[in-house]
Order: structure tokens, then sequence, then C-alpha cells
């Protein structure tokens, strides 16, 4: 009697197991299907931050830059203005006074030397705000002037060789390009003690290659404190879409490499 | 309480939750239109079926109907709850299976005459497993942040339909051979099925009444 009610059981057992069977592997397979939607969309949302992130920093930059252009061309044609109109009063008050008591003389003089020095500044700090020579001549022209003077100032030997269409480089990407290679050279002057610097710079294809290197000291082991500006590189260049590599080279000294597509830019 | 009592008290909470869906129709959120529909539907079925068991008419046909379109409908609504997560391709093939699979009962089966055991496992399979699989889907950070407004009645409208179809596979499969073995619950499992469905209906007024209104 015992065995027709153990077959019941199992008929029953048998095609629930078959069943409960079926159900898991129903859940396993949607839930990888769940899974991977899941997974292509956190993908995509952070696609979106970086490129949320990147037009940030973009713009960020170019406020900057505005701004310094602006407050250049203020300092340029308001506090230097100023300062050249004082300095010409003070002259002509200098020859005036030729024929007076050398004590008010000289120290006519002082004041003018004293304004000469202020709009001296008043430039420098205009130039390098935003130089003059960049806006009007381009970045190879700029780059070639500044290595003229770096190469007649101390020495170091700075070399600038550069291949295809510089001017077909939009504005922010010249300005930018300017702004790592000063970067770049002031770090070499301050910490490298190099005595050559080779700059390559070619526009090919849409594609700007920027070749930076020396023959100074390199990079410390220890990038904490050092790093700071090259950070700032960093963050200049993905601004503009392009990829830096850097290091020491092998046979010493220092290199930087960027890559910029100029159509991803557009 | 007798078995014959519990299935007529369970249209008690069923025929309140259809009369509370009718009167807040409009304002439920459109995730829920599904459900809605749903409540409706069971609430015509379950009152035809009543009617017909008092007045002795067979009423075995009723599933015929009930059975595709309460399983069309709820296959919608998980559409609606998993878009993005779950390809819509995946649902389509289903109610193409479920179509297919009903016609096949009807022409062959002829499941009007006679209670389709085949037929509602198919439904149950089905529907456990987007419950289940739903179940997991909710659990999620993600899921949870982008459904924030509905997250409570999608949690209780699957539990409801989880409970539900888990016991009723239980009962498909076990209930003949405990009637089998102890003749004298032949009512008390279609008792415990009432139980079950009032439970359905229970978190289905639940999720309702968490969801935001418009």
């Amino acid at each position: 009697m015992e065995e027709p009610e153990a077959i019941d059981f199992l008929s029953a057992l048998v095609p629930f197991t078959i069943i409960v069977f079926i159900i898991a592997v129903g859940v396993i397979l949607l839930n990888q299907q769940f899974r991977k939607n899941l997974f292509k969309q956190q993908l995509a949302k952070e696609e979106l931050k970086n490129q949320h992130q990147q037009e940030l920093l973009q713009t960020s930059i170019e406020v900057q830059e505005q701004e310094r252009k602006r407050i250049a061309q203020d300092l340029h044609d308001e506090l230097g203005a100023a300062l050249s109109i004082s300095r010409m009063q003070l002259l002509q008050l200098e020859g005036q006074l030729a024929s007076g008591t050398g004590k008010e003389a000289v120290q006519l003089k002082q004041v003018r030397e004293n304004v000469e020095g202020a709009l001296s500044s008043t430039r420098r700090i205009s130039h390098e705000l935003m130089p003059a020579q960049l806006v009007n001549g381009g970045l190879v022209s700029m780059l070639q002037t500044q290595a003229k003077q770096v190469t007649e100032a101390g020495n170091v030997q700075v070399e600038v060789q550069s291949s295809g269409g510089m001017k077909q480089m939009p504005w922010t990407v010249q300005l930018g390009l300017y702004r790592v290679f000063s970067e770049l050279l002031n770090n070499t002057l301050k910490h490298a003690y190099a005595s050559k610097i080779d700059l390559q710079i070619q526009n090919q294809k849409d594609t700007v290659t920027f070749k930076y290197q020396d023959n100074g000291k390199g990079l410390p082991e220890d990038l904490s404190d050092a790093g700071l500006g090259l950070k700032g590189l960093e963050g200049r260049v993905k601004a503009l879409n392009g990829e830096l590599h850097f290091g020491n080279r092998s046979q010493g000294g220092f290199y930087a490499e960027i890559e910029l597509k100029l159509k991803r830019m557009n | 309480m007798s078995s014959k009592s519990l299935i007529y008290l369970a249209l008690i909470p069923l025929i309140a939750l259809g009369i509370y869906v009718t009167i807040k129709f409009k304002s439920f959120q459109k995730k829920l239109v599904f459900i809605k529909w749903f409540i409706l539907f069971e609430s015509c079925i379950q009152i035809i079926g009543a009617a017909s068991s008092l007045l002795k008419v067979q009423n075995l046909w009723l599933l015929t109907v009930y059975s595709p379109v309460s399983t069309l409908i709820f296959l919608g609504h998980y559409q609606k709850m998993t878009t993005g997560f779950i390809n819509r391709v995946i649902f389509r093939l289903l109610n193409i299976a479920v179509v297919i699979a009903f016609l096949i009962d009807i022409i062959y089966l002829k499941s009007n005459e006679r209670f389709d055991f085949a037929t509602a496992t198919f439904r149950s399979v089905i529907l456990l497993i987007l419950a289940l699989t739903t179940s997991i889907f909710l659990m999620n950070e993600e899921v949870r942040l982008r459904q924030k407004q509905l997250i409570d009645s999608f949690f209780w409208i699957n539990a409801g339909v989880l409970v539900y179809h888990a016991s009723s596979i239980m009962l498909l499969y076990f209930g003949p051979y405990i009637m089998h073995m102890f003749p004298e619950t032949y009512g008390s499992v279609w008792g415990l099925h009432a139980v079950f469905i009032t439970i359905m209906y229970v978190c289905f007024f639940i999720g309702l009444w968490k969801s935001p209104k418009q």
C-alpha cells in the first residue's frame, strides 16, 4: 500500500523540481540581462559626467584666459598710458629744472625712474598675461621670440622647430600650447639645470604634435610637490581634448609630448 | 470557517479594491496602468465566477479568458517597470509565447471543460521568473534612485504576485497529492488558494495606496 503513495508523491515532486529548475534558469538569465543593461547605463552616465567635467574645465580655462586678456588690455591701455604720460611730464619738468638747484633735479629724476620702473613692470605683467606677439604673430613667432630671448639671456640654448599649418590652429590651441611651453620652460630654467631645450611642433592632417625635451636633471622621484605644475598642465591639455605624456628620458633629462586632434575639438 | 466561505470572503477585498481603483482611476501614475486594468478585469471575472457558482453554472470557460489576458496584463506591467533594464524583445517574445500557448490550449486541450493544469503552470512559471527577477532588480541602488517615487508601490505589487504565484505552484503540484492522502482536505486546498489570493489583493492595495497621486 505504501508504494503507490510514494509514486504519487514522486509524480508531484519530480515535475515540481523541473519547474523550480526552469524558474531558476529563467531568473538567472533575466538577471544577467538586467546587470548587463545596468552596466551599460552606468558607463554611459560616467561618460556623460566626464564630458560635462571636460566642458566645465574648458569653459573655466576660456574664462580665465578672457579675463587675463581683459586685464592685460586694461593695464596696457589705462595704467600703461597714465604712467607713460606721467613719465613724459616728469621728463619735461626735469628739463625745466635742469638749471635749478641740484637737489630738486635729483629728486625729480628719482621719481621719473620709479615711474619708468612701474611702466616697465606694467608692460611685463601685461605681456605675461597676454603676449601681444602671440595675438598678432601667432604661436610659432611667439615661441621663436621667447626661445631667442632665453638663449641670449643665459646658459640655455633653446631650439624651436615647426612644420605644418600652424596658423590654421584654433586660437585656443595656440594659447594653450603657449601656456604649456611657458610652464615647461619655467620648470626647466628653475629646477633642471639644463643647457639645451628642444621643441618640435607640427600640425599634420589635423593632428598637432608637441614634443619638448631638455638635457637637465629630469623629474625627481618624489613628485608630490613638483607635480602640481604638471597637474595644471595635464588639466590644460585635457581641456584641449589632448593627451599628455611626460617623464625622464633614457639618456637623461625631461620630455613631454602632447597630441591633439583638432577635429575632436570642433 | 469553511473553505467555501473563505472563497466567497476573498471577493470582499477584491471588490473593495476594484471600487478604490475605479474612484482613483485617473490619479494613478502611468507606470501603474496595467495593475489598474488587472484589478478591474479580475473583479469582473471573479464576480462572474462567483455568480456562476451560486447559480450552479459551469464557469471553467472563464479561466480560458482569464489566464491569457491576466498574463498579458502582467507582462505589460513588468515591461513598464523594467524599461531600460530588460530588453523589450524579451517581453515581445513572451507575449507571443503566451498567445501561442493559450491558442494551443483552446484548440487542442479544450480547457473550458476541465481545470487546465498545463496553462496554469505555464502562467505561474512566467510570472514567478519575472517576480523573482524584479525582486532582485528592486534591491539595486541605481534602480531605487531612479524609481524613487514608485519603488514602494512596485515592491508591494511584486510581493503580491510573488506570494500568490509561488503558493499557486505549490498547490498545483502538491495539492493533488495532499488531497489524495487526506481527502478531507479537498476544500482546504481551495481555501488556502483563497487566502493567498487575498494576500495578493492586499499587497496590490498597499502598492496602489503608497503610490504618489497625480
